[in-house]
């Protein structure tokens, strides 16, 4: 069997040839990763996706259009780089206007994993769900506030559909391994070989020299996986691939899923051939409890900031005094506005720290400052962004000569609304004892001759 | 003495989930990595101080097939939270840089 990554991040293009040059090679599913949380909570809380509409759909149309003349199922999990309900629903829209366009035929599945806030609840009040870290705690209140919360599906709802016969499988948010090893584990593949192979695809040619968002593909044996870029200019080599199953992973030996996890300490990694690396007794163990992890985002307020620069160093040497006393003249200058509760005033400053002093050329000394508020509301965040940079602009610290104006700003206006601002809520596991619970799986018959 | 950045060939650091950081120091050849690991001096109690964690919840792993030493510990502030500096968690590995290695 041999499953074939489009790159690391669907929305990011790749080279078509490297495409076709994987699939001559064989293809039984090819598969694409949409999500991450690391660009922060923003996406699951403001409901908007990803990377461009365009970028998506360019990338969407290669992946279907050769996966379906192919007649292997193309996979595609977290939506939109969140997964949440919104996120679907355009990756969904893309792909229909896709079918409409190119007259493509297929069965589609539609993986929902946005979780009920009551369900979420339910987890809470039984004692069932397990923190990750100390900095979130859930609550009824955080659950209730919440915008969102997604659960990471596993492999079950990708098997599932994949035994219904569906053809394109989007998924809302779910595990960057279930995309790759759904199909080898319900083909009787081992279980700990076909996470391993999973984990390091769904990167795709991150993990070969050079390095790139290309295509990569795992040639599933019975006694291990070999993985070959689809690009003849990359190569996987065996310390690349070990060093990638490392790479955003708290630890190395591990991958911890919905199930159990996949045991790495005696995974042993072989030169095939100049371009592939052949991995071989990648473990799995299963767990005595089944676990989802679940995200969750809430509005943290909204936040103003302005951007602006110095060139002055004794300004750069009074801004550790000018920063706290900004503080303080804005808390006395609302008059009745709004109030220190209301809001966070954060003064960013970049450069011209004197610990780095070292590495500056003080006579050019540059020193560029965002003053950053999050504030109940859109007005207060203006109002005390505004007022802070009024003193700065105007302060005037000890020995100063340019008198007409501290800051440069590079825009104007210099005060900037960046809208509603999102924290994490959540993100912890959930005990669960069924996985049924935390997906729903939407059929639809796409086009005419399925 | 070297500092630890002359040692290695990558210093790099990133979020593993939004509540955790993990940094990754990976060495050209095993003499600098056994140097590193012999020498002790990347410990949970320093990169506690460093970077202000509690130092139960440091865990500093040796991954010797590729030359390794791998960094985790909880983020203090979560990616994307109101005060936080560095959503993706990438520019956060510049501490440990200078560590003295004998």
């Amino acid at each position: 069997m041999r499953i074939i990554a489009l790159n690391g991040a669907l929305g990011y293009g790749f080279p078509e040839d490297s495409l076709d040059r994987a699939i001559a090679k064989g293809v039984d599913l090819i598969g694409a990763d949409c999500g991450s949380s690391d660009p922060g909570p923003h996406y699951l809380g403001s409901g908007q996706y990803g990377f461009t509409y365009e970028a998506l759909k360019r990338d969407l149309d290669v992946g279907i259009t050769k996966a379906l003349e192919n007649k292997v199922p193309f996979v595609m999990g977290s939506a939109g780089l969140a997964g949440g309900k919104p996120h679907l629903a355009i990756i969904r829209d893309i792909v229909l206007e896709i079918a409409e366009e190119k007259n493509l035929s297929f069965k589609l599945a539609l993986i929902h994993t946005e979780l009920d806030k009551d369900y979420v609840k339910a987890k809470l009040e039984a004692g069932k769900v397990i923190p990750l870290g100390d900095q979130i705690e859930l609550t009824e209140q955080s659950i209730e506030d919440s915008i969102r919360i997604v659960g990471q599906a596993g492999t079950e709802p990708f098997i599932k559909a994949l035994e219904e016969g569906a053809e394109v499988i989007l998924a809302g948010r779910a595990c960057d391994t279930a995309i790759f090893a759904s199909l080898p584990i319900m083909k009787g593949y081992p279980t700990g070989l076909a996470f391993h192979m999973a984990k390091i695809v769904e990167c795709g040619a991150l993990c070969a020299i050079p390095a790139g968002l290309d295509v990569v593909s795992a040639q599933l044996e019975d006694d291990g996986f070999i993985l070959e870029p689809g690009n003849p200019e990359r190569r996987c080599t065996v310390d690349r691939v070990a060093a990638h199953t490392l790479y955003v992973q708290s630890k190395p030996f591990y991958i911890y899923e919905p199930d159990g996890f996949a045991d790495l300490t005696e995974s042993e990694y072989e030169q095939f051939d100049d371009r592939s690396v052949k991995v071989t007794k990648s473990k799995f163990k299963e767990a005595d409890t089944k676990t989802i992890k679940i995200e969750g985002a809430i509005l943290a307020g909204y936040r103003s900031i302005c951007i602006a620069g110095s060139n002055e160093q004794l300004f750069i040497d009074s801004l550790e005094d000018l920063i706290a006393n900004t503080k303080d003249y804005v808390a006395e200058n609302l008059h009745g506005s709004a109030t220190t509760d209301d809001y966070t005033l954060n003064i960013r400053v970049y450069g011209g720290n004197k610990e780095e002093a070292d590495n500056i050329d003080i006579a050019c000394a540059k020193v560029g400052l965002v003053i950053d508020v999050v504030a109940k509301t859109e007005a207060i965040a203006k109002l005390v962004s505004s007022t802070a940079r009024g003193w700065i602009m105007h302060f005037d610290y000890s020995g100063r000569k340019s008198t007409a104006g501290n800051l440069a700003f590079p825009y104007s206006p210099s005060e900037h609304n960046l809208g509603p601002v999102y924290e994490w809520s959540a993100y912890h596991l959930i005990e669960v004892d069924d996985f049924a619970e935390t997906y729903d799986i939407e059929y639809r018959t796409i086009g005419g001759e399925v | 003495m070297s500092k630890l950045v002359d040692l290695c060939k990558v210093l790099r650091s990133k979020n593993a989930g939004p509540l955790t950081l993990t940094i990754d120091v990976m060495f050209e050849n095993k003499d600098n990595y056994e140097r590193v690991v012999n020498s002790g001096a990347l410990n949970a109690q320093t990169v506690s101080r460093l970077y202000d964690v509690d130092e139960k919840d440091v865990q500093i792993i040796e991954y010797g097939i590729v030359d390794t030493i791998k960094v985790t510990f909880p983020r203090k502030l979560v990616s994307g939270s109101v005060m936080d500096n560095d959503v993706y968690g990438c520019q956060l590995h510049r501490p440990i840089a200078n560590i003295e290695i004998n």
